[in-house]
């Protein structure tokens, strides 16, 4: 069947199977920055933007997601212009095996959009669904802090780096 | 794998949903979250009707009751204000402690409900709260208090080709509750859930309830606790003894992850703490 | 002192390993490879997938011991897209070890890619290629395989008895070292130093107990993953996500039977390993399958297979006593313990003489006895897992230290500090208990233990925490409780690590290393040691790394060896470059070498620094003009110590005296690394390290039921801490100078695993005055214990 989406920005006409999750779909094109750690919506490494929120791209149809925006790590920037909350993972010392680090960056990007300041507590709910077998978090949260003060920084230079949404 | 879906319809109504559910009922399934089809893996092949957009995704409240559509999911209700004005924000409160934040968007009202996994959590909340389920076929509507559709796994007395449309929740500004969840985890699925509600008459208690669920194979109101609280104050004496009672009547189920005669044990403590937060005397941290 | 050898000449000006200032070691410099990763761009196993790549699954056993009576593909080869179907019966019976160990590896060569028999729920029986994931599912269902059931034996000392099933009577496998399957028994260790009933004797008090370690996994969030295929020449390319890339390569030519020459094992980006990827476990069935079809194949564990066919953390039970005066003096320590190897003997051994050699020296004591068993049962199987054996073993001696402390009324923070070991000491436990050579005496050069001690008892707030239980309104008490620790950095004698770096024209290098970072920070710690070396900065350092074909030797990621040792074999390296790079130098500056002094990039004449030339004008000069030649550095670096890192942890936790329920709500590790080479990525080791213990301590577990089936194989029910209530860990890093480490640095992935396990159990028992000896302290274990403690009290 047609799926009809924005991918980081891009308008695309995909043909899918209609049972097929959109995590294998965005691996297939090539945007394996989306990881399948556990296909049981636990570990939050397939964590993608849906129309600015964060879901397990490993449970949820392709199908559902018609019409919608969809943005992956690699539509938040690259090594060459990173996104300040990815600078801030690695500064922060919070990147080890970096395999659950997109998820974790997409579920700190979904939450500094709507909440600049979050509390310590906003904070864990926000990535409660992301799993690290490698740092014990600390150096996650201590991410988050980094990048909550860049993205203010940013934003009080008039360099905005959060791309407004509709939920 | 998931199942093998043979064809996605996305309907615009919810009368297109219905005829299109009524045909040949056996080879349709309803995509509400879609969780569930995604991790079944059944391995039938499936036509797959889409409720998304049949106008069943709203939340929204009269003077008397809150609707909720069976489409909203249950981060949109945490994020409700209209939900938040039950019973003192209980809706809310328990249903942060359900799973993660990103699969919360995923999950709806009619898939938790229907579905009724032991450890969902809306289930025990819609029976404290007195809640009715709405329910309708191509054919005709009909509606249940939850009392009736949790007496036994929803699924089986769902018609074919039948949809959760709505549920509805009673608004009594004056009744209290509290939510009391054991798991290993933040998002793990609970080993017990507790729910107690009560309409405050100046301090006293009116048409209790006290509801068990996860540990129990379908969420449970117990009624011998009810009926002992009913017309008492909440005190320390009283919470142990609904506790005590609330652990002796429920016919608890064991697994590999605690055992029954675990969970009677912590029972009692649950519906103890419980009441007294609802009455705002807790005594633990 | 022995100092560590390498097979290097000696340079003309050796840059000594000894404390000095440095420029970029010691510092918290990113991660060489963070940007590429925390933008997605970085790819790991899985995520470059050749065009025409098949699906290759595996074909488990449903029964804990059974005979395979018959095999029938025939359905299965019928169905379009199945490409090839591997069995016992179709491929070479060649005996192995799955442990990625040096060679001879210490482990049984009891593995067979397919055998006649299954030993585990889980164990392989078959393995298809195909097309995609959905016609390999469905061919693996119709697989006809007859079982004939055998019976089972899941405990351990059942497995030990006369008449238990026998896991292991194929005539063909061997070990080099104690083995005797006929008894079930895949290894064995013994040492007695001193005198054990003189020092028992001697004791004012005895302490002693029955301790158990359980089932628990590694859970890395990237599953195991191998990628296969022949390159333009024929060649097999394995892509896989493995701690010991050149083991691999060695197993893989050995199970195949074809020669190392024909294979090349690459590791990409590696999510996660913590000691399980150093394991051959889908490399030879995957290499196999691309043999047969000529075609790419993929394989991936999924999460349920990761729990069930993948390693585990071996289980252990325990029978330990010590023995104190009322002055605080140990006296004697005897440890007895029966390791758990499930169906196969990897590791089986050397966790098992780890459980010894890592716990036993930690104390000064001179009778000590240790008599360790590894059995088969019919359960998944053992492997290396961070900690190794010295997990299992402090899990009993942390408690037994903390009984001997109050039974003499002594705080356990003065009794650690009155009897661990010192620099300048050492015990004769080093020698005896080796990994499955003769150990090495092993004088202790560094140790900050002392210090980790004191320093963890003030931040923690000891003092004012510990004793407090008792005391507290309300169901809920806290309590708070120690223990120290001690790793090892390498296999002393037995693993080498080598490096090579090239000088390019613009003065950057490249390193070659066989280095295996799986997520730990290698790669940037190597990078860092080699700019430190050479004066340059860590972007100037091009990484080529972990694949056979373009690094040179090294074990891989294991043992606490890849700071120590590969770090040493980069630092060797980097100072052979830079003195081959003196004399090009020397010559453009008509000087002897051993007027020059190394500037940023540059050689200057010593006390003329305007007479000076810089690292590209000396890589031009040599690569373009004069003397053209291309400067290289190389070395090798082997071990002759293992030095330990030490730690000393606290940890206060909040029990619900109600409901069982434990809580860690404050956990202070004080870890001497030596000179960490990177603080920051040595508090990241720390704090994974102890998160995924106290996981272990609190909820971590196999549960299985009673045909020996994992019942829990899934994120539903085994549960790892998520951010929402995962307890913080604060690290101290207490620097000390290790001589023979690369500029002063031990190893520190390890050796933080150890500590919850006793930690916890002695912070609950300050609480509530239970002793948890069976891990984990489950909600239910811990009511039981009180309920127990309450019957008890009122009888």
């Amino acid at each position: 069947m047609k799926l009809h989406v924005r991918i980081n920005g891009e308008a695309r006409e995909l043909e899918i199977a209609p049972g097929a999750v959109l995590g294998d779909v965005l691996r297939q094109l090539g945007l394996t920055g989306t990881k399948m750690g556990c296909r049981e919506g636990h570990c939050g490494s397939c964590m993608v933007l849906v129309n600015g929120k964060p879901m397990n791209s490993c449970l949820l149809l392709a199908a559902k997601v018609e019409g919608a925006e969809i943005t992956t790590i690699e539509g938040l920037g690259d090594v060459r212009n990173p996104h300040p909350i990815q600078e801030a993972f690695v500064e922060a010392g919070a990147v080890q095996c970096g395999f659950c680090t997109p998820g974790m960056i997409i579920s700190t990007k979904a939450l500094l959009d709507n909440e600049p300041h979050p509390s310590l507590e906003r904070v864990r709910e926000a990535l409660s669904g992301n799993l690290c077998r490698c740092t014990g978090y600390a150096k996650i949260f201590d991410a988050v802090r980094i990048a909550e003060h860049k993205l203010a920084k940013a934003s009080g230079n008039g360099k905005s780096t959060r791309r407004p949404h509709r939920p | 794998m998931p199942v093998t879906i043979t064809e996605y319809l996305r309907p615009d109504s919810l009368k297109e949903a219905l005829a299109l559910l009524a045909e040949d009922p056996g080879k349709n399934i309803a995509v509400a979250g879609g969780v569930s089809i995604v991790l079944s893996g059944a391995p039938r092949r499936v036509r797959a009707i889409d409720l998304q957009n049949v106008g069943l995704n709203e939340i929204a409240s009269t003077k008397d009751e809150l609707c909720l559509g069976a489409m909203a999911t249950l981060d949109d209700i945490i994020h409700s204000p209209a939900a938040t004005k039950v019973a003192s924000g209980l809706l809310p409160t328990a249903l942060r402690t359900a799973a993660s934040e990103p699969i919360r968007r995923l999950i709806t009202v009619g898939g938790n409900i229907v579905q009724c996994y032991y450890w969902a959590t809306l289930p025990p909340l819609l029976l404290a709260l007195d809640a009715k389920i709405h329910l309708r076929t191509s054919e005709h509507r009909r509606t249940l208090k939850a009392t009736e559709f949790f007496a036994q796994p929803p699924m089986r007395l769902m018609e074919k080709g039948e949809l959760v449309t709505d549920v509805t929740i009673p608004l009594k500004p004056s009744r209290r509750a509290a939510f009391e969840k054991m798991a290993k985890t933040s998002n793990d699925y609970a080993l017990i859930h507790v729910v107690v509600s009560y309409v405050d008459q100046r301090g006293k208690m009116s048409d209790p309830r006290v509801v068990v669920a996860a540990c129990t194979s379908l969420p449970t109101r117990v009624r011998e606790a009810e009926e002992f609280l009913e017309g008492k104050t909440v005190d320390l004496n009283t919470a142990m003894e609904a506790g005590q009672i609330a652990s002796h009547h429920v016919k608890l189920r064991g697994d590999f992850r605690a055992s029954a005669d675990y969970r009677r044990r912590v029972l009692r403590v649950m519906v103890q703490r419980a009441l007294l937060k609802a009455a705002d005397k807790q005594t633990i941290s | 002192m022995t100092k560590t050898a390498g097979t290097k000449k000696t340079s003309a000006r050796p840059e000594p390993n000894a404390a000095r200032e440095t420029r970029v070691v010691g510092k918290p410099v990113p991660k060489v490879d963070g940007l590429s990763l925390a933008t997605g761009r970085a790819k790991f196993t899985a995520d470059e997938i050749p065009p025409h790549c098949l699906v290759g699954m595996l074909l488990l056993s449903p029964h804990a011991h059974a005979k395979i009576k018959s095999i029938d593909t025939s359905e299965a080869e019928k169905l379009p897209g199945v490409r090839a179907i591997l069995h016992h019966g179709n491929v070479p019976r060649i005996a192995h070890t799955t442990a990625g160990q040096g060679f001879p590896e210490p482990s049984p060569w009891d593995t067979f890619m397919f055998d006649n028999k299954v030993r585990y729920v889980g164990d392989r029986v078959a393995a298809v290629a195909a097309e995609t994931r959905d016609i390999a599912l469905q061919a693996l269902k119709l697989i006809r395989v007859e079982y004939e059931p055998l019976p089972a034996v899941f405990d351990f000392e059942e497995a030990l008895k006369p008449g238990a099933p026998i896991i292991h009577d194929e005539p063909d496998i061997t070990s080099f070292l104690p083995f005797d399957p006929k008894r079930n028994l895949a290894a064995w260790a013994k040492a007695d130093v001193g005198d054990i009933e003189k020092g028992l004797a001697e004791a004012d008090v005895v302490v002693e107990g029955e301790f158990e370690t359980h089932y628990y996994a590694h859970a890395p969030i990237e599953p195991h993953v191998t990628l296969t295929y022949l390159d333009p020449d024929g060649r097999l390319v394995i892509r896989t996500s493995t701690q010991v890339p050149f083991h691999c390569r060695r197993i893989v030519a050995q199970t195949l039977g074809i020669p190392v020459r024909q294979i090349r094992v690459i590791k990409p980006r590696l999510g996660g390993g913590f000691g399980g990827k150093q394991e051959i476990l889908l490399e030879d069935v995957c290499a196999m399958l691309t043999l047969r079809t000529g075609r790419p194949v993929l394989m991936e564990l999924n999460r349920a297979q990761e729990f069930t066919s993948s390693r585990t953390r071996h289980p252990m039970r325990m029978w330990a006593k010590m023995g104190v005066k009322k002055n605080g003096e140990v006296t004697a320590i005897d440890f007895r313990g029966i390791l758990n190897t499930g169906a196969y003997g990897s590791h089986g051994l050397t966790v098992l003489t780890n459980v010894g050699s890592k716990c036993l020296g930690l104390l000064r004591c001179p009778n000590v006895r240790f008599d360790g068993k590894t059995v088969y049962t019919n359960l998944p199987v053992g492997g290396a897992y961070r900690g190794y054996g010295a997990t299992q073993g402090m899990m009993a001696l942390g408690q037994l230290i903390d009984e001997a402390a109050r039974a003499i009324g002594m705080d356990p923070v003065e009794f650690c500090l009155r009897n661990h070991i010192r620099a300048g000491e050492t015990h004769p436990i080093f020698r005896a208990l080796g990994e499955g050579r003769e150990g090495v005496d092993m004088t202790i050069a560094s140790c900050g233990l002392a210090e980790c001690i004191r320093l963890g008892a003030e931040r923690f707030g000891w003092k004012q925490r510990r004793g407090k239980g008792a005391s507290m309104p309300g169901p809920i008490k806290r309590g708070a409780g120690m223990v120290i620790l001690m790793q090892g950095s390498s296999i002393p004698e037995i693993d080498m690590a080598a490096a090579i770096v090239k000088l390019n024209d613009d003065g950057s290098v490249n390193l070659y290393s066989g280095a295996t970072d799986l997520g730990t920070g290698a790669d940037t710690i190597l990078a860092q040691i080699v700019a430190e070396t050479l004066h340059i900065p860590v972007s100037d350092v091009i990484l080529t790394v972990a694949d056979t074909d373009n690094s040179p030797f090294d074990t891989g990621a294991y043992a606490s060896s890849t700071t120590y040792l590969s770090g040493e074999a980069a630092r060797r390296a980097a100072v052979d470059l830079l003195e081959n790079m003196r004399q090009v130098a020397a010559e453009a500056l008509d000087v002897s070498p051993e007027k020059l002094d190394v500037g940023e990039k540059c050689f200057y004449v010593h006390g003329n620094p305007r007479k000076t030339i810089s690292y590209e004008a000396l890589a031009r000069r040599a690569l373009y003009s004069r003397n053209q030649q291309q400067l290289v550095g190389h070395a090798s670096a082997i071990s002759h110590v293992s030095p330990p890192p030490f730690a000393a942890h606290f940890c206060e936790v909040e029990v619900d005296t109600e409901t069982g329920v434990v809580r860690v709500v404050k956990y202070v590790a004080a870890v001497d690394c030596g000179v960490p080479i990177n603080p920051k990525l040595a508090e990241g080791q720390t704090e994974g390290a102890v998160l995924n213990s106290i996981g272990a301590a609190l909820m971590e577990e196999y549960l299985f039921n009673d045909d020996g089936r994992m019942l829990n194989p899934t994120f539903n029910y085994y549960k790892l801490f998520t951010p929402g209530e995962t307890p913080l860990v604060e690290t101290i890093l207490v620097p000390t100078h290790e001589p023979t480490g690369p500029y002063g640095a031990k190893s520190v992935s390890e050796i933080s695993t150890n500590g919850p396990l006793p930690a916890i159990a002695n912070a609950i028992y300050d609480a509530v005055g239970v002793r948890l000896r069976k891990a984990p302290y489950t909600p239910e274990r811990v009511l039981e214990a009180l309920e127990a403690k309450r019957k008890a009290e009122h009888s």
